[in-house]
Order: structure tokens, then C-alpha cells, then sequence
């Protein structure tokens, strides 16, 4: 089966056919990916609309928080799911005192009313719903949050960074990120960890779901020259996964990032399935810090997860 | 007793107003009673409107209260016709099928506007209610049973629901709208096609309320006292079936308000349709307005779906329902 997988991967790598499989050919170059200044000024047609020098900015999601950062901007006020502890600590330390908006599938528009922002970064995905409210509140930006990938995510900063009138200071964040993760590629392509598929999943009481090629750390992975065990699965980018199609996929490495105390994978590990797998023969099943991985998509979540694999390889 | 009894609708309309006009005051937001007085005098005075009172609170307590009010209307209709206490919008499916049909359309047509999302629950609301319908002409349930067939359609088409939702996953937001039901993100916009029909189809309703009486003397009298059986029938069970769609349309399946609010008013004021209807839309409002109110404040700035709410004090009424009309025939 997995030959199987390897062969399908080389056929699609030798074709240049799929979407992410050109991605991950790209992906020596993750600058390739960058939107250039006239595509980003595109993308804010409306720019005067925007404050000149934003003073209070509401982050809709955790990704606008390190796009803001990167900025050189902090949000004063935040959609954290009512929870502090979601943020990781780069930005919790950077950001300091904020408001809580609520959570992020349904923000309070109270708070963000009261938060007095000049400035709203919301989802386009999420947020469109509310978008006439937010509009009353104060401009906002609706940029692609949920479900982004790596690149999407930097082209999210670079906007993000333009209408913040920071494009310099983005610039110089996004170089200093790239030149990290090349560094980054490079350790990791002198490493066993190369020929190896490396595949991360989330893992809950009610199940898990494996990030496929398309997802945000899917496509990180890939950005740093690592394959993945499902290089065709590119329909979703969260793949709701069973015990057997775990076995299908039987990655040589299962990074898991933890939502819960007691999970599904605690109630598989007694079947022998899972000892099959040759991720758990080789000692291969590793937890990661699930903000890092799946909750907070930014330049500084990337370079940790860089740094997690790194680390991993030298085992 | 009878004035005794108006009282009662006077009653539970004046504490709708007063909790209506409460609301204002509570929220996320801390603005002080004094504040709130001062943005109500300003906007009437100046027309400065304050974002938080005027664009927030202010028509989400309206649409709590208006679908509520459609809720229990449709409630006490669908429990008069079919004569049988446990019926009510969303046991007989008529959310659930409303939910569906709305889900749809806003997969297959993301730009279709509220009046297309309204007929679409319209006509998902009566697809649903004509299949329960059928099924009970057939097999001729005792009142439980009738709502276990309606529950095992209605978690159909919610599993249909879901099934859509799974293939193509949209906000959570709306996700959360058809499963559970909740007024976030919901404002003025959707208040005058709700509240319109709610005025017409109410006084409608109203109208037919002491030959609804007749009927419940059984369909023989009815016929003898020279009223129209199955046209009465219809009538009453299409405005009870159009309006709770157009409310489900609005602020998503809400449950347990259109079992609730129509058992309430007939513990309050027993037989007679022209006090049931208005205090089972009056009652209907409370709750909503209620479990909303709570909803938005009480984990603030964390809000929770308003139909959890409903939920958690309908699920055990219903509960109880059952257990008393068990063996009913």
C-alpha cells in the first residue's frame, strides 16, 4: 500500500500535476509565493479607507495577531475563545494587556464595540456574516484566516502589513522569517528525516484529524522539503481520520498535537493496528504543542514547528 | 372570569414589555443605567444613535421577541388541529425541515436574499410536515407515538442537515444557526418580513380561533355546527407551518419554545383559542427573550447559542410530557 502511496507521489511530483504537489516543488522557494507590491495593493483597493497609523486593532482570529505583530503592531483587543492560554506565548508576552472579543466562531459584538478599535482584521470566511456591524464598529480588513496554508498565510501578513502602512517593517519580518526556515530546510535535508513521510494530526476525545497536503502545517512541512504520506489527499484540509486510514497512510512519522487529556489515540493504543504502524515500531509518534501546530498560523508558528522537527530528526 | 383571564394575557404582555425594556439595560457591554438613559434621550432628541443600544441590542430583543412569538403561535395552532399535546413545530419536523431546505440554499445559492431564504424554509418547513402528516394518516399513532415518528423524521433531516454540512463545510456560525439556533449576527434586517407575516398570519389565526374551539369538540360536531372541516384544518395548519419556518429562517432551529409556550398558556387559560393563541405567543416571546438575554451575558464576552438555552429548559418539560401522556390513546 504505502509503495503504492510513493509511487503515486512520484508519478504526481514527476508531473507537476497536482496543485500541492507543484507547491511542494516550488517550495525551494517559498519567496515564489509572495505577492508583489502591486498584487497586495490590489488585493486593498480601498486603502484610504483605513487609519494611517492604527492605534487600536481587533484580531479576529490568531493568525491577524501574529500578522500584526509581525507589523510591528499590537492588537488591544483579541478573539482568544475566552481563553488566554490559546495564544502562544510569543505573542501573549508581546501583546501584553488585551481585550477578549469572545470566541472566534461567534466574536461579542458588545465587546468589540467597547474595545473601541480603529481597525477590525476579521476572517472572510468566519466573519462576512457580521460584516455590516463591523463596518458601524470601525474599518475592517477581511482576509483569509480558516483553512489557510503556509503561503496564504504570508500573503495574509503582506496585507495585513500594508494596511497597517507597515510594508517595510513586513518586509523585513518576512525575510528575516524566510531566511530562518532555509536555514531550517537545509538541517533538515542533511538529516534521515528527508527520505522520510512526516505527517502531524490533531487528536480529540471525539477523534482525529490528520492535516493533509493543502493544510497550514502540511504545506510548512512541505515548505521545508519533507513529504508526506497522502501527497494526493488535497479535497480538505483537515481529514476527519480512522484508525485503518491511519494504517493506509502509515507515515514513518505521527507528529500529534493534543486538544484533550484523554484522546482516541489512548483508546488505540491497545489495538494491534496501531502497533502496526510504522511510526509506533520506530518510536515515531511524537505530541507537539497543538497552538504551535493547528491554532495559531504565523511566521513565529512555523519556525517552531521547524525547530520541533529539527529536533526530532536528531533522535 | 373572564376578565380574571384577560388579565392574564394583559399580564404576561406587560411583563414583556418590562423584560423587553430591561434587556436594554443588560449586556457585555457595562454602560450604566444612567448612560443608557441618556443614548435613549439623545437618539430621540438628536438622532445620535449609540452602536451598542441602537444597532445591537435593541433589534435582537425585538427578533427574540417576534420569534418567539411565531414560535408559540405555531405551536398552539399545530396542538389545536392535530389535537394532540405533544405536537409542536419542531417535534413535527417543521424546523428540521425548514433548517434543511435553508441549509441548502445557502450552500447552492450563497448570495440568495432573506425573502428566497424564507420561501425556501417555507417550503422545506411544509415538505417536512406533509411527510409526518402522511405517516400518521397511515399508521394512525397515539399522541407519544406521533411524536416519536416526528422525532425520528426531525433527526433526519438533521442528520441530513449535517450530512450537507459535512460535504461543504461552511461558517460554523451558520452550522451553528441550523443545528442549535441563536440570534448572533442577527439585526434589523431580518425584523420586517418576521414581524409582517407574524401581524398578518396572527390576526388571521385569530379569526379562526372559536371555530377552532368547534373542532375541538370533534370533526362530527364541527361538520354539524356547519363549519368547514378540512379547509379550517389547512388554513390554520399552513399559517402555523409558514410561520415558524420564516422564524426558523431567521434565528435557525430553535427547540422546545412551540411544545413550551402553548402548554403554558393552556394551563393558564384551558380551551378557549382566542386566549390560547395570543398568550402562546406572548409566552413564547418571554422565553426567547429570555434565553437570549442569557445567552449574550452569561459567560460574556463568550456567547452561547440560544437554542442551548431552550434546550436545557425544554429537553426535561418534554420529558415530563411524555411520562404523563404515556399510554395515551
Amino acid at each position: 500500500m504505502n509503495r503504492f502511496f510513493l509511487i503515486c507521489a512520484a508519478a504526481l511530483t514527476a508531473s507537476g500535476f497536482a496543485h500541492a504537489q507543484d507547491k511542494a516543488q516550488d517550495s525551494n522557494d517559498t519567496a515564489a509565493h509572495l505577492l508583489s507590491a502591486e498584487e497586495i495593493a490590489a488585493f486593498v483597493p480601498n486603502i484610504d479607507d483605513y487609519p494611517a497609523d492604527p492605534q487600536r486593532i481587533a484580531a479576529m482570529e490568531f493568525s491577524f495577531v501574529g500578522g500584526a505583530l509581525a507589523a510591528g503592531k499590537r492588537p488591544t483587543a483579541i478573539s482568544d475563545d475566552g481563553n488566554p492560554e490559546k495564544l502562544i506565548p510569543e505573542f501573549r508576552d508581546a501583546v501584553g494587556e488585551y481585550t477578549s472579543l469572545g470566541s472566534r466562531y461567534q466574536p461579542n459584538i458588545e465587546s468589540i464595540a467597547d474595545a473601541k478599535p480603529d481597525l477590525i482584521i476579521a476572517d472572510k470566511d468566519r466573519h462576512t456574516v457580521i460584516k455590516d456591524d463591523l463596518e458601524k464598529i470601525a474599518p475592517t480588513l477581511f482576509v483569509k484566516s480558516r483553512g489557510e496554508d503556509y503561503y496564504e498565510n504570508l500573503q495574509a501578513a503582506q496585507v495585513i502589513g500594508h494596511v497597517l502602512h507597515q510594508d517595510d517593517t513586513m518586509s523585513k519580518s518576512i525575510e528575516d522569517h524566510l531566511q530562518k526556515m532555509r536555514d531550517a530546510r537545509d538541517a533538515l535535508q542533511g538529516s534521515k528525516m528527508a527520505d522520510e513521510t512526516v505527517q502531524f494530526a490533531v487528536i480529540t476525545d471525539k477523534g482525529m484529524w490528520m492535516h493533509g497536503p493543502t493544510s497550514y502545517a502540511g504545506t510548512v512541512i512541505s515548505s521545508l522539503g519533507l513529504k508526506s504520506p497522502i501527497p494526493e489527499q488535497t479535497e480538505e484540509a483537515y481529514i476527519p481520520t480512522s484508525l485503518e486510514q491511519l494504517l493506509a497512510a502509515d507515515p514513518d512519522w505521527l507528529l500529534v498535537g493534543r486538544y484533550n487529556d484523554h484522546t482516541v489515540l489512548e483508546d488505540w493504543k491497545d489495538s494491534p493496528l496501531y502497533q502496526n504502524l510504522k511510526a509506533v515500531k520506530n518510536d515515531h509518534v511524537v505530541e507537539v504543542d497543538s497552538s504551535y501546530w493547528s491554532l495559531s498560523r504565523s511566521m513565529p508558528s512555523a519556525e517552531r514547528m521547524a525547530q520541533d522537527l529539527i529536533a526530532h530528526s536528531q533522535e | 372570569m373572564t376578565i380574571f383571564i384577560r388579565h392574564r394575557i394583559i399580564t404576561a404582555l406587560t411583563l414583556l414589555l418590562v423584560l423587553m425594556f430591561a434587556s436594554i439595560f443588560v449586556g457585555t457591554s457595562d454602560i450604566s443605567i444612567g448612560k443608557t438613559w441618556q443614548t435613549i434621550y439623545a437618539y430621540f432628541h438628536t438622532g445620535t444613535q449609540d452602536f451598542i443600544l441602537w444597532q445591537h441590542r435593541i433589534p435582537r430583543i425585538i427578533l427574540a421577541a417576534v420569534a418567539g412569538a411565531a414560535l408559540g403561535l405555531s405551536g398552539a395552532l399545530v396542538q389545536g388541529i392535530i389535537r394532540n399535546p405533544l405536537a409542536s413545530p419542531d417535534l413535527m419536523g417543521i424546523s428540521a425541515g425548514a433548517g434543511l431546505c435553508a441549509t441548502a440554499l445557502i450552500i447552492f445559492l450563497p448570495a440568495a436574499s432573506l425573502w428566497l431564504l424564507a420561501a425556501a424554509s417555507a417550503i422545506g418547513g411544509i415538505l417536512a410536515f406533509t411527510i409526518i402528516l402522511a405517516l400518521a394518516a397511515w399508521a394512525k399513532p397515539t399522541p407519544a407515538r406521533l411524536a416519536l415518528v416526528g422525532i425520528a423524521v426531525s433527526a433526519f433531516l438533521s442528520s441530513c442537515t449535517n450530512f450537507l454540512l459535512v460535504m461543504y463545510p461552511l461558517d460554523i456560525n451558520v452550522a451553528m444557526l441550523w443545528l442549535t439556533g441563536s440570534l448572533w449576527g442577527r439585526g434589523w434586517q431580518h425584523i420586517p418580513l418576521l414581524l409582517s407575516t407574524f401581524i398578518i398570519l396572527f390576526f388571521i389565526a385569530y379569526y379562526l380561533a372559536w371555530r377552532l374551539d368547534v373542532l375541538g369538540l370533534g370533526d362530527d360536531v364541527a361538520a354539524h355546527l356547519g363549519i368547514r372541516v378540512t379547509p379550517l384544518r389547512l388554513t390554520a395548519l399552513l399559517i402555523a407551518v409558514i410561520i415558524a419556518s420564516l422564524a426558523v429562517s431567521v434565528v435557525g432551529t430553535i427547540s422546545f419554545i412551540g411544545l413550551l409556550a402553548p402548554h403554558m398558556a393552556r394551563l393558564l387559560c384551558g380551551h378557549k383559542h382566542r386566549l390560547i393563541l395570543p398568550l402562546a405567543a406572548l409566552i413564547g416571546a418571554l422565553v426567547l427573550l429570555v434565553a437570549d438575554t442569557t445567552a449574550r451575558t452569561l459567560f460574556a464576552p463568550i456567547e452561547l447559542p440560544a437554542g442551548v438555552l431552550t434546550a436545557v429548559i425544554g429537553g426535561p418539560y418534554f420529558i415530563y410530557l411524555l411520562s404523563r401522556y404515556r399510554g395515551w390513546t
